[in-house]
């Protein structure tokens, strides 16, 4: 026998002994999914109200693609500067993507870009905005048109001669920022005359502020934008006997909100599908990470006075169905 | 036909060894790949099946659990019903009596319960635990339930799951809930009336039931009701919100059992389990992506243990082919060796038995050969020496009738003088011929003995030539055969002088050139043409002699090459009218070198 023909011999025995020995010792594993780790940087100290929807969402799609959700808070007020160092300490800590509730502001916008060329960041309900780029994945409903829809439904409410308030807070979040842009459009369209009414960011101070307002004789219309913001403006309507003939309108989603618009504190409420912001953001943050293209859903929005609280449509929406 | 025909023929030409490997792995390959693929179909159905009975078990156990559950509020409905409702007369014991059993049965029920109550015909409220004030805007009897109950006031009726909006709800809690109505018969002061009496279950008393429920990697397992809508989905949300999509109304009219169907691309196995009382269906879902990759994992370790298993038989096979194969190639190999005529080649006995013993017998055939032929080799020289000897003693008889001739021819006329020379030459002659029985002599010696010759001859034809011997000092210890000038001198005399009148002469010239010894005979007879010299050295046209010794041009040239080889001989130079030069050409060497060469090759 040649040399070469041992040594083939001797190779395929090599080869047929450890394939034996491979399927034999070896168990069979299945192949193990990667597990991603994805962060969620919120608006606010405590995912409340809205972001406890989205936040509900997104652990239902990291239950179902395998994610490992970090939430974090990026504070109130809103800090841009702090939203910047949120990123890069997350991107430090070895996150896969960066899920962001994004205050509008150039500085973020920036460190997101930057972030983006390395790992996949979406921008969770509110969004950084720059024109003629769309780079950056955003999950969120259409706010401006969701603030239309309220503008509309308080034109048809009542007699609004005494003209509209619009409280001005939270417009740093793009969402706020287009819904209040979207009501005030609408109304502004129809005539109606509007005062602006800005409160700042210290919570405490807006009970105060909201008691001033609804004081005045000429304050027959509210409209709040934001949960907590619209909570608490329920909540000195409720204290307060005299103010039951001043309608609120707002747009937010507590259960607060929703026991205030059930027992007639609180007019209409405007509402998304928060929950499937959450969930998707996740989905496509999971899509890219898989190199895959990311969905654009369409994201629900109604508006809901007490009367249409229970049909099985508003019901699911104001109320969801977390598993 | 054709193909296995070429096959065969190919086979034909490679070795026994390929041939059997080919053979041996082809025939294991066929039969585990048909094995391999006979047990693959197997995997696949027995994998199908199991999905199958797995999804039913499943559904089977599901459905107990939920069965259990339904039956639980059931009997919290009978409960409120039979041992409450039925005892009491609500005009004479007041609901108060009732809200305090129905208390008793919420908190043991507490857990799967959001509220139980109990509504006039007119949906005015009688009693309910926990919450007892309802809510202002609520109009019970415009309730799908109140309603439902009402229309079949026999029946149990179950509702889709939807936010319980009935009492007031100080910390803003809201349950989804599952409704049980019922139509109910009512004492009131001795008279029946009718009313409806609500069971709330908390949702997440079913969700408990049907979350963690295995059915594969991406299987799940969802409730429609009669009409399609949705009980209970672990997606129910992201289907409320239009995120997922699932096929829930066409398949609440799927009959029980399994079906196959493909939604949205993608290609299902759906097990469908009806819930007793409710008219609801458990739809189990089982991508076939799931089954197949339970199968395909398994099917690829089939074709990979398959792989392997080849490669081992290949490896084996081409083993044990070698081993038999090869004792067989040595065989031939050494075959070979015998045919290049290498008889001492020795045939390696190896392999098994038969070829064993075939090699023993080659070899024994192979060692007789060589015996035979070395005996041929022996009685072939013992021959040529006897020819050697017969030529040598050719010679003497010859010459000694020719010379006793002359004598006699003498002695008759009285020429004493002259034959005493002749004698006293003879004896030499005779002397030198014999040379103790040896074949090889010194020039000096082969030169006398020519001398003698000469003298004899000189006699016998009467002066009529000369003749003269050179012969360097160098080379008169040099070896040559005996008697292998004189033929050549005779032939000089006979052939060359004996017609002449006179003035013959006979040249005999012993001299080195490089390394050999050159013995020239020449004589200035009539000489040859060219056509006499071919014919001279090819040995066709030899002149017939009719005298002399017998011992011809040939003889000496036999006589040279035998003992010293080819590259010895004799050369023939000659022109008619001219002479004839006869140049022997033989090695410059001793006698004792040229006996041991002689004996070498005698």
């Amino acid at each position: 026998m040649t040399r070469k023909r041992k040594s083939i011999i001797l190779a395929l025995g090599v080869c047929a002994a450890a394939g034996v020995i491979a399927f034999t010792a070896l168990p069979h594993r299945p192949e193990t999914e990667e597990v991603y780790q994805i962060s969620y940087i919120y608006r606010g100290e405590m995912p409340e109200g809205v972001q406890q929807i989205i936040l509900q969402g997104m652990e239902q799609a990291a239950t179902s693609f395998n994610v490992e959700l970090t939430t974090v808070s990026s504070g109130t007020p809103a800090d841009a500067k702090k939203q910047e160092t949120l990123l890069k300490k997350e991107v430090d800590n070895g996150a896969d993507a960066i899920l962001i509730e994004s205050v509008n502001s150039d500085d973020v916008r920036k460190e997101i870009e930057k972030i983006n060329s390395e790992i996949p960041v979406i921008e969770v309900n509110s969004w950084t905005q720059k024109e003629k780029t769309g780079e950056i994945h955003k999950v969120h409903a259409d706010n401006y048109a969701l603030g239309q829809k309220l503008g509309e439904k308080i034109l048809g409410q009542s007699e609004l001669s005494e003209g509209v308030v619009l409280i001005k807070s939270g417009t740093e979040y793009t969402d706020v920022a287009q819904q209040y842009k979207g009501t005030k459009d609408k109304l502004e369209a129809s005539g109606i005359s509007i005062e602006e009414v800005k409160v700042g960011a210290d919570e405490a101070a807006h009970s105060a502020a909201f008691l001033k307002l609804m004081r005045k004789p000429k304050t027959r219309h509210i409209v709040a934008f934001g949960s907590a913001v619209l909570e608490q403006l329920g909540k000195v309507k409720q204290e307060e006997p005299d103010f039951n003939s001043i309608a609120i309108y707002g747009i937010g989603n507590t259960n607060q909100i929703i026991n205030y618009l059930e027992n007639g504190i609180i007019q209409v409420i405007g509402v998304s599908n928060e929950y499937s912001i959450g969930y998707l953001s996740v989905r496509n943050a999971v899509k890219e990470l898989r190199g895959e293209e990311p969905e654009n859903n369409e994201i629900r929005y109604s508006i809901i006075d007490a009367s249409q609280m229970y049909t099985m449509e508003n019901q699911r929406l104001l109320f969801p169905f977390v598993q | 036909m054709r193909l296995w025909k070429k096959i065969k023929k190919s086979l034909q030409r490679r070795s026994l060894q390929f041939t059997l490997s080919l053979t041996f792995t082809a025939v294991s390959v066929v039969v585990l790949i048909v094995v391999a693929m006979g047990y693959s179909g197997r995997f696949i159905n027995s994998a199908e099946k199991m999905a199958i009975n797995n999804n039913k078990n499943v559904l089977n156990q599901m459905n107990q659990n939920l069965d259990n559950y339904l039956h639980n509020m059931m009997n919290i409905s009978n409960a409120m019903y039979y041992s409450i409702i039925k005892n009491t007369d609500f005009e004479k014991d007041g609901a108060s009596k009732v809200t305090e059993q129905m208390k008793l049965l919420y908190d043991e029920n507490a857990s799967s319960l959001v509220s139980i109550s109990i509504f006039s015909d007119d949906g005015k409220i009688i009693a309910a635990q926990p919450l007892s004030r309802l809510k202002p805007s609520v109009e019970p009897a415009e309730e799908e339930w109140f309603i439902r109950a009402n229309e079949k006031i026999e029946n149990l009726h179950f509702s889709t799951p939807h936010v319980e909006n009935l009492f007031v709800n100080s910390d803003n809690i809201y349950h989804w809930v599952v409704s049980l109505s019922r139509s109910v018969e009512m004492t009131r002061a001795g008279t029946i009336v009718h009313g409806v009496v609500l069971v709330d279950m908390n949702f997440t008393g079913i969700e408990q039931i049907c979350k963690n429920v295995d059915l594969g990697e991406s299987g799940y397992v969802y409730i429609v009701d009669s009409n399609g809508e949705l009980i209970y989905h672990p997606n129910q949300q992201l289907i409320y919100a239009g995120v997922f999509h699932e096929n829930h109304k066409k398949a609440a009219v799927y009959s029980e059992g399994s079906h196959m169907e493909t939604f949205e691309g993608q290609e299902r196995q759906i097990t469908v389990k009806t819930v007793g009382y409710t008219g609801w269906k458990l739809i189990g879902v089982s991508p076939t992506s799931d089954i197949t990759s339970a199968y395909t994992q398994n099917s690829q370790f089939l074709w990979l243990v398959a792989i392997f298993a080849i490669l081992t038989l290949v490896t084996v096979n081409m083993f044990v082919s070698s081993r038999v194969a090869n004792p067989i190639k040595q065989l031939e190999r050494s075959v070979r060796e015998l045919e290049r005529n290498n008889l001492d080649a020795r045939i390696p006995q190896s392999g098994t038995y038969e070829i064993r013993h075939l090699a023993k017998t080659l070899q024994s055939m192979a060692d007789n050969m060589r015996q035979l032929m070395d005996d041929i080799v022996i009685e072939q020289e013992s021959k040529r020496k006897s020819e050697m000897d017969a030529l040598q003693s050719q010679i003497n008889p010859h010459f000694l009738y020719n010379t006793l001739d002359s004598i006699v021819w003498m002695i008759e006329n009285e020429r004493y003088d002259g034959a005493i020379t002749m004698v006293t030459a003879l004896a030499r002659l005779f002397r030198i011929s014999l040379s103790k029985g040896k074949n090889i002599i010194t020039v000096e010696q082969e030169l006398q003995h020519v001398e003698n010759y000469l003298i004899i001859q000189k006699v016998r034809y009467k002066n009529k030539f000369i003749y003269n011997i050179e012969a360097e000092k160098s080379v008169l210890h040099c070896a040559v055969i005996k008697l292998s000038v004189q033929p050549l001198v005779e032939n000089s005399i006979y052939h060359g002088l004996e017609f002449m009148d006179g003035d013959g002469e006979i040249s005999i010239r012993a001299y080195q050139r490089d390394t050999n010894l050159v013995i020239e005979v020449e004589d200035n007879g009539p000489g040859m043409t060219k056509e006499q010299i071919k014919a001279l050295v090819n040995g066709s046209g030899e002149p017939k002699r009719t005298r002399g010794s017998g011992i011809g041009f040939h003889n000496v040239e036999e006589r040279i090459q035998l003992y010293f080889g080819n590259a010895y001989g004799l050369e023939v130079e000659s022109e008619p009218d001219e002479g004839t030069l006869v140049r022997a050409r033989l090695p410059l060497i001793s006698v004792e070198e040229a006996e041991k060469k002689g004996e070498g090759r005698l």
